[in-house]
């Protein structure tokens, strides 16, 4: 695991409603979603996610159902609740500020 | 298949043995996964990419612990106004008389003390400071069992009309019922604690 999985433990709630979106994702996908779409750079401990998601489910942000397809393993999907949803917008816009703060910081001239 | 799966999740069942029901959930949502992902890279490979299974209850016993505290907390209050709605049908139905003797003081204090206990354990569950929340829900299970007790000497001893022993009786078995659910709340939140100390 390198830095930059390091540095996104942090951010990984706001990672997983982002990730999640307006699908209805199993765990399995949540994690090839991630790390698919961030190039290979995040490639987190799989045992990592389920736990978090766990913890999204129990505050209300996420809600899960199983379901078991024609051919294949039974999965427990998870998607948003009206509340992840409201919630995933605040984490946006509070990271595009904060994001944009530490871009100036980085990019001041002394 | 080479066992080694079945062998992970087995390991997972035993360190998540201290909430059965979590640990039903895991296992099922587990399973899926890391036969998922072993048709890519293999069983063996699929086991230590996921992690140790002592990490990963861990983990799970700190994602469910604020709602774990919550529900120990719910469980006291709820027990808390059901006890003082009891005492006071008692009291009301069997017409026993107030008074200031020892009985009453336990009675009254106990609950009294009880609430406050019970105040000061959704405080510390707000801060996640579970040491804290179990003490004080230990005491305030301690208080209740003091306060029914002395109420339920107090209604033998002063009630009166018909029916008065059945009433007491059933109160009584109501209480008790629900004391023994907060006991099992508090024994599921020391089955947490233990795990996030281990």
């Amino acid at each position: 695991m390198g830095m930059s999985s390091e540095m996104l433990k942090g951010h990984l709630d706001a990672v997983l409603l982002a990730t999640i979106g307006d699908a209805a994702l199993h765990g399995y996908a949540i994690i090839e979603a991630i790390r698919t779409r961030s190039g290979g750079h995040f490639d987190l401990p799989e045992g990592t996610i389920y736990p978090a998601l766990h913890r999204l489910e129990l505050a209300g942000l996420l809600a899960s159902r199983w379901v078991q397809p024609e051919s294949g393993r039974k999965r427990r999907v998870y998607a948003l609740t009206d509340t992840g949803r409201q919630s995933l917008t605040e984490r946006r816009a509070g990271w595009r500020s904060f994001a944009g703060g530490i871009d100036m910081l980085l990019d001041a001239r002394a | 298949m080479t066992g080694l799966i079945a062998a992970y999740l087995d390991e997972l069942d035993r360190v998540l043995a201290f909430d059965a029901r979590l640990s039903r959930r895991v296992h099922d949502e587990i399973e899926s996964h890391l036969f998922d992902t072993a048709e890519h890279v293999g069983e063996a490979d699929a086991v230590r990419r996921f992690g140790h299974p002592a990490e990963i209850a861990r983990a799970y016993a700190e994602a469910a612990l604020p709602d774990r505290l919550r529900r120990s907390c719910v469980a006291a209050a709820l027990l808390g106004g059901a006890t003082l709605l009891l005492m006071r049908l008692r009291t009301v139905a069997l017409d026993i008389p107030g008074g200031s003797d020892a009985l009453t003081w336990l009675d009254r204090g106990g609950l009294v003390a009880a609430l406050l206990c019970i105040g000061a354990a959704w405080l510390f569950s707000l801060r996640q400071r579970i040491a804290l929340v179990r003490k004080a829900l230990h005491l305030a299970a301690g208080c209740f069992a003091l306060s029914v007790g002395a109420s339920l000497l107090r209604a033998f001893d002063g009630g009166s009309g018909d029916g008065a022993f059945a009433l007491i009786a059933g109160t009584a078995l109501v209480e008790a019922i629900l004391v023994g659910g907060l006991m099992m709340q508090l024994a599921r939140l020391d089955r947490y604690a233990r795990r996030l100390a281990a």
